[in-house]
């Protein structure tokens, strides 16, 4: 009874909107240890309602998720309806050394998915911090542009541009960013969204 | 020229008084002393553990290198004192084995020379230096790296220099994203991997000798006043790990309180040893007091003896102790079980001397009031001779130097004033229990004939009504002993209680498995034998508002937060991790509230949330509370319904936040289970299949965890039972002797009786039925009390779990009544023996 | 009453040893009062111990109304004292906790007499103590202690009293009120009496005076 309830209302709440976007990420999207409103979609929408007072954007961040929680996670979205799905997933299987084809393909799985339902991707790209090494950070780099060319999605080169490494920008563990840092990834990412609405 | 002859004849003639005060005097010091030595040695070696750990003396980190202001301010710190000093950085690389052209995440911890100050690293063969390669054992395991393989490491290769069976400073982290390889800071530069763009740990190791841990703190508090920024952080050994600080601070307040205990017993000992020794020399008191002594010096003289035994005791005991110690210091070891120091820092015990001089001075001070107040002149007249008597309010200086000392002892004015308060509730209850005891046997036994219950029973009875300040003396000294042994035995078995591990603990934890991998894994699992347990989905969601109005948040306005707002913030993180279950899990318990099963047939669209109890109140809710989830981008409303208690310890897959099943069954979830104990001789196989077929499954060794945590428990616990021990043992010999002296001072009152016609027999069945009944009361009532401020310290200061141990409670009262009634038979026999003769007027 | 013979007694072992009683013997007939005198040290003390079973001699015998004292265990003794005999001390002559009627009953009740406290409230009252009774040690004066005593040790009506310096603790005029007390119902219950006492005056009230002097008698 619930379940259907509940389902309900997520459906109300979304199909009345006239734009709904969704961010499907792990703990950059969820915004670690930061309000709702301060995590970047949250922020976006704040941007974007002053050209569409009817966006709805949906924050899919889960701390640690990895590119295999994609394709479980994005049915959970498909029944809003969104119009576009943000994608940002990739960076924990990074951090974690795991098998990059594995990550390619869950993440292609996810597109398809969404691309089946109608629903535009951005896709945003990742890169890994200097220590982990040639020729891993190399590859990990170049899979993003890759299935960008592959899909034809626009691309936001790094999600952490001008973020990354700069302690003004992070919270005291240096990898998760903070409020300022989110400003910024909002940014990045709306240089390449806005264009698009 | 009298008051020398006083003081100096006075040993000549009672030395067997002196003797008995000195023995006294030696036990509550010997106590305090060997405590004191205990526990020096645990926490020293607790603190060597930490150290180790850590492999420094402090250490300035944080994820990020420091700038160069930072980096200059903690120069000009550290340049005023001589130190030696390394770097430690962490970070995850992806690392290549040459031969078999596999790769895989690796943790590189990057080292300098001198690494590590304290603990080791052990190789499987040859010793461990800071320049090359080294290999942990797991990643050997793992990838079957012999030493002698390359590694390709950023744009170097490196050679296997050697394989690490043991590092000291691995810890209890227990879980890493990946195993291990040590290289020198400077080849990881060479290659390429501490660039701009790297993240990781930074480290920088001090090692600063002769410092102490006052002068460590306040560098501490030097160095972070001069570095603000909340993402730096210094850490000093006792803080490396949670667990050895916790078990630091409780055992250092144990040992405190049991030290505290041991030193009371004996000063009730002197108290009473006195107390009778001046009753007898009251005659001559008088007579000096005739002679010309003022009783000022009378009282002086007193002081004075007792000063030069206190001395003495003091002094032979410093000359002694140290080298008997050293002689038995192996064996003593090898006794207990556990290593000891090689010498005594005598220091340590002579600082305490000052507060125990003034105790055992202002323990008397009611006795010396007393005399000061007898009517000697009149005295000599009179029949029989009776010690002028005391006021409560002539213990106030004994009770104030008491109330310091244990401040002082326990270094903190809450745990001090606390075991102050329960000495004076022991005296208060004691004496209420006694006047009520007198009033109702006044009412059973008065009325009727001496013999209605028998003679024996009518004479007690009648001692115990009719024996007013003595009586209360002695039943009060016992109260408070049995108090002090119980408090002592209860605390021990509330902390083992704390420090002893579960037995039932998993072999491994898994998460991060997916939903749909879920069926794979179990299939995979029962195919190679085994058999996953506590399956449990965990959903992330964040708070986002209680009762309708939003979570306060903590404004930021600047990039650099302080320390304080990071932790306010933490404990207000609104991400967390939830699941949904019907129930509780094995490790938990119902604290407040009802269980989901409940009140079934309300609303059913309304969801169920269950709390932990501390969790929720860090975050200030309760039940009833309406609480919004955002789950996923949903929003799911429940009502609390249940508080509960979780035993963390346990690692099975608990959670701070419970819902009740149907409300996010379909939300993005990832799984947890556990591999329990009975496939722990299958676990490394397990592991390493997990690793190859479930990449993305992360895995905590729990038995690995648990070995190195219980190692630092075991110790505690060994510690805080010797305390125990001993403090039983001083209580013990202080009882004996009361308990004797009571039965000898009725002498003259079993002659009597004797020559009147009563067999010994009857005379040694009355002894006993009257302190029976006086020595079994005082110690219930002693227990009693024990135990109630036992759970009051534990529970409020030391945060432990209420537990009733009856076993503990009631063995040792019964074996200390019985340990009683066996020292008045013991006693009586012999005073039993007394010779009806002894009455006539020429003895 | 009582007959001794070759009564010895000493103390101590070796180098300080000292005979106390070297040799008595003595004859007392029922219903005679005894005086025995001498200074401190003469063995007077010893004497009365001995022949109130207190004690046991080193050698000589004691008969009391024709039972050998020697022979008897120490249960037997235990229980012919308490018959027999009364004894009243200088001091500690009662139990502080018990009041004055019951310190009286005392021996009657350890001789499983069921009649005890009515005999014990009769012996208070002949020694004009009635009001006393329910009174503990500590609230009488020292001539009442000692007339309580005294109801004490004639409470089971003895053949023998003996009496251990009994005014000694007691200033002049309360000793000579408890002294006539004693006599009289000495008198009156036709009790043998051994009075150990320093006081001559004390001493000539008795119908016969023995004196020792360093154990012997003189």
């Amino acid at each position: 009874m619930l379940k259907i309830l509940s389902f309900f209302f997520f459906l109300i709440s979304f199909s009345a909107q006239a734009l709904t976007i969704v961010c499907l990420g792990d703990s950059l999207t969820e915004g670690y240890q930061l309000d709702r409103e301060d995590a970047f979609p949250a922020m976006m929408e704040m941007e974007l309602k002053k050209s569409f007072p009817d966006i709805k954007i949906i924050n899919g961040g889960s701390s640690g998720a990895t590119s295999a929680s994609g394709p479980k996670r994005i049915n959970w979205y498909l029944k809003a309806k969104p119009d576009w799905l943000i994608l940002a997933l990739g960076a924990n299987d990074g951090l974690r050394g795991l098998d990059l084809k594995e990550t390619e393909k869950n993440l292609g799985l996810v597109i398809e998915k969404a691309q089946q339902a109608k629903i535009k991707v951005l896709l945003v790209g990742m890169k890994m911090p200097v220590n982990y090494g040639e020729p891993y950070r190399g590859n990990f780099e170049k899979l993003f542009p890759s299935l960008a060319k592959r899909y034809a999605l626009p691309l936001v080169p790094f999600l952490l541009e001008g973020v990354a490494s700069r302690p003004e920008y992070n919270i005291a563990d240096g990898i998760h960013p903070n409020v300022k840092g989110h400003q910024l990834m909002s940014k990045n990412i709306l240089k390449v969204l806005r264009p698009l609405l | 020229m009298i008051f020398n002859l006083f003081l100096i004849k006075e040993f000549k003639k009672y030395p067997f008084f002196f003797i008995l005060i000195s023995l006294t005097l030696l036990l509550g010091i010997f106590g305090i002393a060997g405590i004191g030595v205990v526990s020096e040695q645990v926490t020293s070696k607790l603190r060597q553990n930490a150290k180790e750990l850590l492999t420094s003396d402090l250490v300035v980190s944080a994820r990020r290198e420091l700038l160069a202001e930072e980096d200059l301010s903690l120069s000009q710190i550290m340049a005023r004192h001589p130190h030696r000093k390394y770097q430690v950085i962490d970070i995850y690389s992806m690392v290549k084995h040459v031969r078999t052209d596999q790769i895989r995440l690796v943790e590189i911890r990057c080292i300098e020379e001198g690494f590590p100050f304290y603990g080791h690293l052990s190789l499987k063969s040859g010793i461990f230096k800071t320049n090359g390669l080294y290999l942990s054992q797991d990643l050997s395991d793992l990838w079957g790296g012999q030493v002698g393989d390359e590694f390709k490491v950023g744009e170097k290769i490196f050679s296997n220099l050697g394989i690490v069976t043991k590092d000291t400073s691995q810890g209890l982290r227990g879980f890493s994203l990946a195993p291990r390889i040590y290289l020198p800071l400077s080849l990881v530069k060479d290659a390429g991997l501490l660039k701009e763009g790297s993240t990781g740990s930074y480290a920088r190791h001090f090692r600063v000798p002769n410092f102490s841990q006052q002068d460590f703190l306040k560098l501490q508090q030097e160095i972070l006043k001069a570095l603000p920024d909340a993402a730096i952080r210094v850490t000093l050994p006792q803080e490396s790990s949670e667990q050895t600080a916790r078990v630091l601070g409780l055992l250092t307040d144990f040992m405190s309180l049991a030290a505290l205990i041991g030193l009371i017993l004996s000063l009730v000992g002197i108290f009473y040893l006195y107390q009778s020794h001046l009753i007898s020399r009251l005659k001559d008191f008088c007579l000096f007091h005739l002679y010309g002594l003022s009783k000022k010096d009378i009282v002086l003289g007193v002081i004075g003896q007792f000063s030069i035994i206190f001395f003495s005791v003091v002094v032979g005991m410093s000359l002694l102790l140290i080298p008997i110690y050293e002689m038995v210091q192996s064996q003593l070891s090898s006794l207990i079980g556990m290593e000891l120091a090689t010498t005594l820092n005598l220091f340590e015990l002579l600082k305490s001397m000052p507060f125990l001089y003034l105790l055992g001075v202002t323990i008397l001070i009611p006795l010396l009031m007393g005399l000061l107040r007898t009517p000697m002149g009149a005295q000599l007249k009179a029949a029989k001779i009776s010690l002028g008597t005391f006021r409560f309010y002539d213990f106030s200086p004994f009770f104030t130097i008491l109330l310091s000392y244990s401040v002082y002892l326990s270094h903190s004015f809450k745990i001090g004033s606390l075991f102050f308060v329960s000495i004076l509730l022991v005296l208060g209850v004691s004496t209420l229990v006694i006047k009520v005891t007198q009033i109702v046997f006044r009412k059973i036994f008065l009325r009727r004939p001496l013999n209605v219950y028998g003679l024996e029973i009518g004479l007690a009875s009648r001692h115990l009504i009719h024996s007013g300040h003595k009586l209360t003396l002695s039943f009060l000294s016992l109260a408070l002993g049995t108090t002090l042994i119980s408090l002592v035995l209860q605390l021990d078995s509330l902390i083992q209680k704390e420090f002893t591990l579960d037995e039932k603990k998993p072999s491994l934890f898994l998460f991060d498995i997916q939903e749909e991998q879920l069926p794979d894994l179990l299939d995979f699992s029962r195919s190679f034998g085994v058999r996953l347990e506590g399956v449990t989905p965990l959903i992330r969601g964040r708070l986002d508002r209680v009762n309708g109005m939003k979570f306060t948040r903590v404004p930021e306005n600047s990039t650099v937060r302080t320390r304080e707002d990071e932790v306010e913030s933490r404990t207000k993180n609104r991400g967390i991790n939830l699941t949904y279950r019907a129930g509780l899990s094995p490790s938990e318990k119902l604290l407040e509230g009802e269980d989901f099963s409940s009140s079934k047939n309300e609303n059913e669209s309304l969801t169920f949330v269950s709390l932990e109890e501390r969790f929720a109140k860090r975050m200030g809710l309760k039940l009833g509370d309406k609480i919004t989830f955002d789950i996923q981008g949903v929003e799911i409303e429940g009502i609390v319904k249940n508080l509960r208690e979780v035993k963390w310890t346990s690692f099975y897959p608990n959670f701070f936040v419970n819902l009740s099943p149907g409300a996010i069954d379909e939300a993005p979830k990832t799984f947890l289970a556990v591999l329990p104990k009975d496939f722990h001789h299958k676990k490394h196989a397990y592991q390493r299949e997990i690793v190859r077929r479930f990449p993305n499954v992360s895995l905590i060794d729990v038995e690995e965890l648990m070995l190195k945590l219980s190692s630092i428990f075991e110790k505690a616990r060994q510690a805080i039972e010797l305390i125990s021990w001993l403090s039983l043992i001083i209580g013990l010999v202080i009882l004996y002797g009361l308990s004797h002296d009571q039965v000898y001072r009725r002498y003259f009152d079993i002659a009597l009786l004797k020559s009147l016609g009563l067999t010994a027999g009857q005379i040694r069945k009355q002894l006993i039925v009257e302190f029976g009944f006086l020595f079994i009361l005082a110690a219930s009532v002693g227990f009693l009390i024990g135990w109630l401020i036992a759970i009051t310290i534990g529970i409020q200061i030391f945060k432990l779990s209420w537990s009733v141990d009856l076993y503990r409670m009631v063995v040792p009262a019964v074996s200390l009544s019985i340990m009683c009634l066996v020292t008045i038979l013991v006693a009586s026999w012999r005073a039993v023996a007394v010779r009806p003769r002894e009455l006539l007027s020429d003895s | 009453m009582i007959k001794i013979s070759h009564l010895k007694k000493s103390y101590g072992v070796g180098e300080s040893k000292v005979d106390v009683l070297k040799g008595v013997d003595l004859e007392i007939g029922a219903g005679e009062t005894v005086a025995l005198v001498g200074k401190s040290g003469s063995g007077k003390s010893t004497l009365l111990s001995l022949m109130a079973g207190l004690d046991r001699p080193d050698s000589g015998a004691i008969m009391i109304r024709g039972k050998n004292l020697n022979q008897m265990s120490e249960k037997e003794l235990t229980l012919f004292r308490a018959q027999n005999m009364g004894i009243v001390f200088q001091q500690f002559h009662l139990i502080s906790t018990l009041t004055a009627l019951e310190n009286v009953s005392l021996p009657l009740m350890i001789l499983h007499n069921t009649e005890a406290e009515q005999k014990a409230r009769e012996l208070i009252d002949e020694v004009g103590l009635s009001h006393r009774s329910g009174h503990l040690p500590s609230q009488l004066s020292g001539g009442e202690g000692q007339r309580v005593a005294l109801a004490r040790a004639l409470a089971s009506g003895p053949s023998i009293l003996f009496a251990d310096e009994p005014s000694g603790n007691l200033d002049e005029e309360t000793g000579e009120r408890v002294m006539d007390l004693m006599f009289d119902l000495v008198k009156k219950t036709k009790t043998t009496l051994i009075l150990v006492t320093h006081d001559k005056e004390l001493a000539k009230r008795c119908s016969r005076i023995v004196m020792l002097e360093h154990g012997s008698l003189v």
